[in-house]
């Protein structure tokens, strides 16, 4: 049986992306200031984030309108949400 | 696995356990955030047929108009807490809709076993409705209920 560090997740080995990925994973979606504030990051540094993990196919970006203001939604794909998943058990059979 | 391939480093017990927290704090920070406005959407919708239940009950007769504009105020303040929204917790839009589908379902039977038994009919007194009404929103506020205790 492998060591399960094989199973953790480079990309979620950062503590922001972790952070943020975390707060998708309970969420069917969120608004990217609702992220930005609770996870305590600037705009400039969740996009960069969100970009990588949009580019790796873990999280998908949509934007919409709520009347005149634009907003914009940010959600863990399927994918997304599995290799979170993994992340989070090979973390729970480290830390056990 | 290669055995050139590189091992990835080891993160230590007190690494994987501070994730796992920082893991289950992001996850009550959304459902803090955001059962609490599903729960308002689902009192409204509780408020509006208590009270076309009351207004049927007590003056069956001039409820149509009034109806109406209770049905149109809880659409508006329904869209007021949609604005607020700023994130859905995946168990609280189950709830949702669990207690959505389940008071639509309920209300149905309702209605079907009141006229069927004689409950709901032209000489059956008016409280008659009101009664009915006040079993049927249940479902929403078990709802309610539901949501709000995942808060703590």
């Amino acid at each position: 049986m492998s060591h399960p560090r094989h199973e953790l997740d480079d990309l979620l080995g950062h503590p922001v992306r972790f952070s943020v990925v975390a707060m998708l994973a309970a969420a069917e979606r969120a608004e990217f200031a609702f992220v930005r504030d609770n996870v305590e990051v600037s705009d400039s540094v969740l996009s960069k984030q969100m970009s990588a993990l949009e580019q790796a196919g873990y999280v998908k970006v949509s934007k919409g309108f709520v009347g005149r203001r634009p907003r914009t939604w940010l959600s863990l794909t399927g994918d997304g949400r599995r290799r979170f998943a993994r992340h989070l058990n090979a973390l729970r059979e480290i830390a056990s | 696995m290669s055995e050139m391939q590189p091992s990835p480093p080891e993160p230590s017990r007190a690494v994987a356990v501070a994730a796992l927290a920082e893991a289950e704090r992001r996850e009550s920070q959304v459902r803090r955030a955001a059962d609490v406005q599903l729960a308002w959407i689902l009192g409204v919708l509780v408020a509006a047929v208590l009270v076309i239940a009351g207004l049927m009950s007590a003056a069956f007769h001039v409820v149509g108009p009034v109806v109406l504009g209770v049905y149109l105020l809880a659409i508006v303040l329904v869209a007021l807490v949609l604005i607020r929204i700023r994130v859905y917790s995946r168990r609280g839009l189950q709830i949702f809709a669990l207690s959505a589908s389940a008071f639509t379902i309920w209300n149905a039977l309702g209605a079907a076993v009141s006229v069927a038994t004689g409950w709901w009919g032209p000489s059956a007194p008016t409280y008659h409705l009101g009664l009915t009404e006040v079993v049927t929103v249940l479902p929403l506020l078990v709802g309610v209920w539901l949501l709000l205790r995942r808060r703590s």
